[in-house]
């Protein structure tokens, strides 16, 4: 899969060089395929798993901090270059605004689940988190969607 | 509350008497179903004081002065104002009642005969895993004669008029009598109802005089067992055969006050220790711990009973305290751990139950762990160790030879998922041992006295210390062999002789013995729910890595498969591998849960870089739309 910021960097015609570069790409392709492979298993293993905990699940929690590392370098690698415009030399408006929501998304993801490892909720919070982190895994798809058909337009329009 | 004012119940004597003289017949509950409003009552919640005139089997009362005299009868003196016929139904006494659900698998009964190597769970519920005592050749009376030590009378004791009048003379329910519901069982508040005195009288064949025994209002002399099976107990002695006396009553006369009444004392609400004749558990072994090191269920230390979650009304139907126990009453989900400890609904928090928050714990836990799974039981070790029980060793009885190695082998807590709710919940646990036949796919049982003789053929005769301590047999595959062909070869026998035993089943195929696994030989489990630890003893109090760890008994506490008899290695098996759910995903389960303190740390830095650099951004794009806005 190509991994669409790294399209997106390309968007004005000078396609992004460097480690940080190279950086910002390895980090958008783990989070696209960390990304899907989490909702697979996330929403898929209420359909497949029969054991407590089962590999599905496993293979979710394996994953996530994978996620969150390849996230926050995304947005460590990513941000400045997202913060300009396309006249000041950033991509265009679709790709930074996926970028962005990407990111946002991808923060109220983290924060709906990450205080649950903390012994300072207890069963009815702990609750809501999970439902919580569940709707924001479906806000976070929707936006790495986004994310990737901006990157797919701003790729087309670099090639015509 | 509902009394028998003995004054009144004198003055009716004789129309009751004609009334009862008919009916009152042995194992005849339906003679005393009576309409409510016919019962004296007091409905008040002081107890009533049970000044009662004592009847026997026939409805006649009691004088002590009389020669011979008979022994009370619970049936005739407590019906006078309980109805026996209603009680006569409840879950203590109802197992072979075939309209009655079997509910949730509980504890079976194990017929252990040593010789044999058998050690068959028998239940006359239809529990699965579990064997008819008919299976196993048991009569009803023989059923009692041997389980009758830890019965509160009734159920199969207490056969109905049908049954009685086609049971055979060899059945000797004429000459033991019936062993009635004994009400003092579960309701003595004194101290002085001794159940191992009856448990002695039912030994000796002693059913109906039994209770009176076990209350302390007589001395029993005498043993039904030493008379034959044709015995008459209402006829006169005969002189030819001056031996041949029924057991003879002589009651304490200190018991009677002036007006021929005796004080009973009794309590509505069962005491505890009354429970814990029938209903205690003791971990064996090695490292078993001393009694006095146990601190007790935290119900009963908060000062409840058990009687306060295992309710019943008249009916006797109690609640057995299980999510989805259908077979109680309306109240029956209220009286549960949910019921009591979550706020679900105007039972929650009733006796002052507190709301556990359970902080940090992954609501996953509540889908795939029953509450009991990290709160009941001793603490898991990684050797699951044997127990002893009331029901299967006897318990409450006095012996010397009671040893840890008695069998049946019991162990706990074993974490197997509940037939019923699919959730993972520590279980008693007891391996299969019988003799039986195969055909087509199912094996039954055979009749213990088949065995026998086919065992005295094929096996060497038991030592006698060895008989007297109750020891459990290992067989060598040719005595195995020898019995296989010593029970092929009797005609009684239809079918493939097999041995169930170490949960595999073993039979002669092509000369030699074979084993395989099969679905009668799995182990028979039911829960455990007591007793209950408190809160920060439960599992997962001391972290995660109480159950995720290489020390998780949950998973990786071994269960030994009893002994080997040559065919079967000493495997133990893991709690994951009798769940049949996979060790390696369980051990995969570990890293993470190693490393949850780094993965935390990991996290939050970040969902702080993350939040930081947004928050960078943000401010810039705010401070520049800002700055549009003011030129």
């Amino acid at each position: 899969m190509t991994a669409p910021s790294a399209t997106s960097a390309t968007a004005t015609g000078r396609p992004a060089r460097g480690a940080a570069a190279s950086g910002y790409r390895f980090c958008a392709a783990v989070v696209v395929l960390c990304a899907l492979a989490n909702a697979a298993t996330g929403f898929g293993r209420s359909f497949v798993d029969r054991e407590s905990g089962g590999w599905m699940l496993l293979a979710h929690v394996y994953l996530a901090p994978l996620l969150m590392i390849a996230l926050t370098g995304l947005a460590v690698l990513g941000a400045g270059r997202h913060a300009r415009t396309k006249a000041e030399g950033g991509p265009p408006a679709l790709c930074r605004f996926a970028y962005w929501f990407v990111l946002v998304a991808g923060l109220a993801l983290m924060l709906a689940i990450l205080p649950a490892m903390l012994p300072f909720f207890g069963y009815s919070a702990l609750s809501l988190m999970v439902e919580l982190h569940e709707k924001a895994g479906i806000v976070f798809l929707v936006a790495i969607g986004l994310w990737i058909l901006a990157g797919i337009r701003a790729g087309r329009s670099t090639r015509t | 509350m509902i009394v028998g004012s003995s004054a009144r119940v004198a003055s009716l004597l004789p129309v009751l008497s004609a009334l009862l003289a008919g009916a009152m017949f042995v194992g005849a509950p339906q003679a005393f179903a009576q309409s409510g409003p016919d019962l004296l009552r007091t409905d008040s919640r002081t107890p009533f004081v049970h000044r009662l005139t004592l009847y026997d089997e026939n409805g006649t009362a009691i004088d002590p002065s009389d020669e011979p005299v008979r022994p009370y009868s619970p049936r005739a003196t407590c019906s006078k104002c309980h109805d026996y016929s209603i009680i006569s139904h409840g879950l203590h006494f109802n197992a072979n009642d075939p309209a009655m659900a079997a509910g949730r698998p509980g504890e079976p009964w194990i017929f252990v005969d040593p010789a044999t190597g058998t050690a068959a769970p028998l239940s006359y519920r239809a529990w699965p895993g579990v064997h008819p005592p008919a299976a196993l050749g048991l009569t009803a009376w023989q059923f009692t004669l041997h389980f009758g030590r830890h019965l509160p009378g009734g159920g199969p004791g207490q056969p109905d008029p049908v049954a009685l009048r086609e049971s055979k003379p060899e059945h000797r329910w004429s000459v033991s009598g019936a062993l009635e519901i004994d009400c003092l069982t579960c309701h003595a508040a004194s101290g002085s109802y001794d159940m191992s005195e009856a448990a002695r009288q039912i030994e000796r064949q002693n059913f109906r005089w039994a209770p009176t025994a076990a209350a302390g209002l007589a001395v029993v002399r005498g043993e039904a067992r030493r008379l034959p099976d044709n015995f008459d107990p209402d006829a006169p002695p005969n002189p030819d055969r001056p031996g041949q006396q029924p057991p003879k009553v002589f009651y304490d006369a200190a018991r009677f006050d002036a007006d021929g009444r005796v004080f009973f004392d009794l309590v509505r609400k069962p005491p505890l220790e009354r429970c814990y004749y029938c209903h205690t558990n003791q971990q064996v072994g090695q490292d078993a711990p001393p009694a006095w090191h146990h601190d007790g269920d935290v119900h009963i230390r908060a000062g409840m009973q058990c009687s306060d979650c295992h309710r019943n009304g008249i009916d006797h139907n109690m609640a057995r305290g299980f999510e989805g126990d259908t077979a109680g009453h309306e109240l029956a989900p209220a009286l549960t751990c949910v019921g009591c400890h979550m706020d679900t609904g105007p039972s929650g928090g009733r006796f002052g139950a507190p709301i556990p928050e359970h902080y940090g714990l992954p609501p996953v836990h509540f889908e795939r762990l029953s509450c009991t799974a990290c709160h009941s039981g001793p603490w898991p070790e990684m050797d699951t160790p044997r127990w002893l029980t009331s029901m299967a060793h006897s318990l409450g009885t006095t012996s010397r030879t009671r040893g840890p190695h008695q069998p049946p082998a019991i162990v706990a807590p074993v974490f197997a998922r509940s037939e019923t709710s699919g959730k993972i919940e520590p279980h008693k646990q007891t391996w299969p041992a019988y003799w039986g036949v195969k055909s087509g796919e199912g094996v039954s049982p055979l009749p213990i006295e088949v065995v026998r003789k086919a065992a005295k053929k094929a096996l060497p005769p038991v030592a006698a210390k060895e008989a007297e301590r109750d020891v459990e047999r290992a067989f060598t595959d040719e005595q195995i062999l020898a019995m296989l062909d010593a029970l092929a070869a009797d005609k009684s026998v239809s079918g493939t002789p097999v041995y169930i035993r170490y949960g595999r089943l073993h039979e002669k195929l092509d000369g030699g013995l074979h084993s395989s696994e099969h679905a009668a030989a799995v182990p028979y489990r039911w829960s455990l729910a007591h007793d209950v630890r408190p809160a920060r003893q439960a599992l997962g109090a001391r972290g995660c890595g109480d159950c995720h760890s290489e020390q998780g008994a949950i998973y990786f506490g071994r269960v030994v498969v009893d002994t080997p008899v040559g065919v079967a290695g000493p495997q133990p098996l893991t709690m994951v591998a009798l769940r049949g759910d996979s060790e390696r995903l369980a051990r995969s389960w570990i890293f993470p849960f190693e490393n949850r303190t780094a993965f935390k740390f990991v996290g939050f830095a970040c969902v702080m870089i993350l939040a930081a650099t947004l928050w960078v951004h943000l401010a810039a794009a705010l401070r520049a739309w800002l700055g549009r806005i003011a030129r």
